[in-house]
């Protein structure tokens, strides 16, 4: 559609931007520049009453489907937002995880209900976590009432081998304080006789007992079970064993993984007093053995043999208290029987006894 | 050098050890030093003393001692217990003391034997050093004769002693 000239000239003039000579010239062609003011401001009148009657246009539509989105999604996904915190980018992928619909989560969050139970694990499965990893955060999420238990949940979930300074500190964190420690019990268990029912075992707790060391000792040993080379701590043990006593045990010295240092091979004189030492030893428990008492046992006793003739011949017999001899019949063998009569007792010749 | 060290620390320990032991610490044997061979073995009597406690408060009888206890029946007693038995070999004039249940000590002494017999002397003597018994005998070559009387618990000790050679 092309204005030729003078229809321009009407247009302008409507506009109100008619210049003094094409005011002239659109006179000079007949027409009057006053009457198109007064169409262009009828029509602006119109279209402003019309506006003021029939409210906003419907252009939403339109609009969200020239950019291909839904018209369902857009009051979800601001109550997503709302519910998703800094993460809305997450809310498509949580609506397809938890299979919400679209009416679904508006009215529960409407509703108060929240939509954290059915979020979680959602943005969880969103966010491509693994099942394991998943279960280590149930456990951890199970055990989070107490720290020590969360300590031994998570390192047991996550099947942690790793016996660096970093479990000595969740250790430390997670044992009771110095004075709670059983020090019986824990190296009865590391010695894995808990049960004290055998008298073995009893004994060795007695022992333990009696000579449980202070309480820095315990982590020594602990630091010992993990591999953990900690000489400072065993230094300061053994250097200043009255400060040890008081030093709690959660506040020992952290045991960073120090390197252990190869074993040194023995010199020339130590293997031969090693080997010395062992024969002397040897030597040792052979004069044990042949100076100890070699009189058998009365299990190992052989039985008594008594030969077919038993035949004795007394010569002469003394004896400060009343001696019998009883000679048996045939082969037996004499009996010399002797009495230690006490006061008021009388040895019985007949009877053979008192 | 150094080789030869363990060799000559072990031939070193190994002569300080005594070559046989007989009995128990306790005895002390007068008898001269041990002869080699068969000759010496020949002329030493073997000493055997049991002892065993006799107790009428039950009727178990040691199976060790089944051979024995038929010759027993005169004392009275049903329960018959080994305690212990000492074994020394004596050459003659040879001597040796046993201690025995109660503290009480028996001392055999061989004073001589033949082919046939032993002659010895045998002393036992209380725990308050009393003499019980002070005898001279002779008994037949491998026979058995009895010491028995001397108390111990609710019984008496039963003091089997034979002569072997």
């Amino acid at each position: 559609m092309t204005l030729d000239p003078l229809q321009l000239l009407c247009l302008r003039a409507a506009d109100g931007e008619l210049s003094s000579e094409e005011e002239a010239r659109l006179r000079a062609a007949g027409e009057s520049p006053e009457a198109w003011r007064e169409l262009s401001g009828l029509v602006h009148a119109a279209h402003a009453a019309s506006l003021a009657m029939g409210g906003a246009p419907e252009l939403g539509t339109a609009v969200l489907t020239e950019l291909a989105l839904d018209a369902t999604e857009l009051p979800l996904a601001r109550a997503l937002a709302a519910e998703a915190g800094g993460s809305p980018e997450l809310a498509s992928g949580v609506l397809r995880e938890a299979e919400l619909s679209a009416e679904e989560l508006p009215l529960r969050v409407a509703l108060g209900l929240g939509a954290e139970p059915d979020l979680a694990a959602a943005v969880l499965a969103e966010l491509g976590l693994a099942d394991a990893d998943l279960d280590l955060a149930g456990a951890a999420a199970a055990a989070a009432g107490a720290a020590p238990e969360l300590a031994d949940a998570v390192l047991s979930g996550a099947e942690l081998v790793d016996r660096s300074a970093a479990v000595g500190e969740a250790l430390r964190a997670t044992l009771p304080p110095a004075g709670e420690v059983d020090l019986v019990a824990a190296v009865m268990g590391s010695l894995g006789a808990e049960d004290t029912g055998t008298e073995a075992a009893d004994l060795v707790a007695a022992a333990l007992s009696e000579g449980a060391g202070p309480a820095p000792s315990l982590w020594a040993g602990v630091a010992g079970a993990l591999d953990l080379e900690d000489a400072d701590v065993a230094e300061s043990s053994e250097a200043a064993p009255d400060e040890a006593e008081v030093v709690p045990l959660r506040s020992a010295p952290s045991s960073p993984v120090a390197p252990v240092s190869p074993a040194r091979s023995p010199r020339r004189w130590e293997r031969w007093a090693m080997g010395s030492a062992a024969l002397a030893a040897a030597a040792a428990l052979l004069i044990f053995l042949t100076q100890a008492d070699t009189a058998p046992a009365p299990e190992q006793i052989a039985a008594i043999e008594l030969a077919p003739v038993n035949d004795v011949e007394l010569e002469d017999i003394y004896s400060e208290a009343m001696v019998q001899v009883i000679d048996g019949e045939d082969d037996a063998p004499t009996i010399i029987f002797i009495s230690e009569p006490v006061e008021g007792e009388l040895f019985d010749i007949e009877e053979g006894r008192l | 050098m150094r080789r030869l060290l363990p060799l000559l620390l072990a031939g070193i320990l190994a002569s300080s050890a005594p070559a046989t032991a007989q009995s128990r610490p306790g005895p002390t044997p007068r008898a001269p030093a041990a002869e080699e061979g068969d000759r010496s073995r020949a002329t030493k009597v073997e000493v055997r003393v049991m002892e065993v406690y006799a107790t009428d408060t039950h009727s178990n009888v040691d199976p060790k001692l089944d051979r024995l206890t038929r010759y027993l029946s005169h004392l009275r007693y049903t329960g018959f217990e080994l305690l212990d038995t000492h074994t020394v070999s004596l050459a003659p004039n040879g001597s040796q003391t046993f201690t025995i249940a109660g503290g009480r000590k028996m001392e055999v002494t061989v004073l001589g034997k033949d082919d046939r017999r032993v002659k010895m002397r045998v002393e036992v003597t209380g725990g308050k050093g009393g003499k019980l018994l002070d005898t001279t005998l002779s008994v037949n070559r491998n026979g058995t004769f009895i010491v028995a009387g001397p108390k111990y618990k609710d019984g008496v000790l039963v003091l089997p002693l034979t002569a072997k050679y």
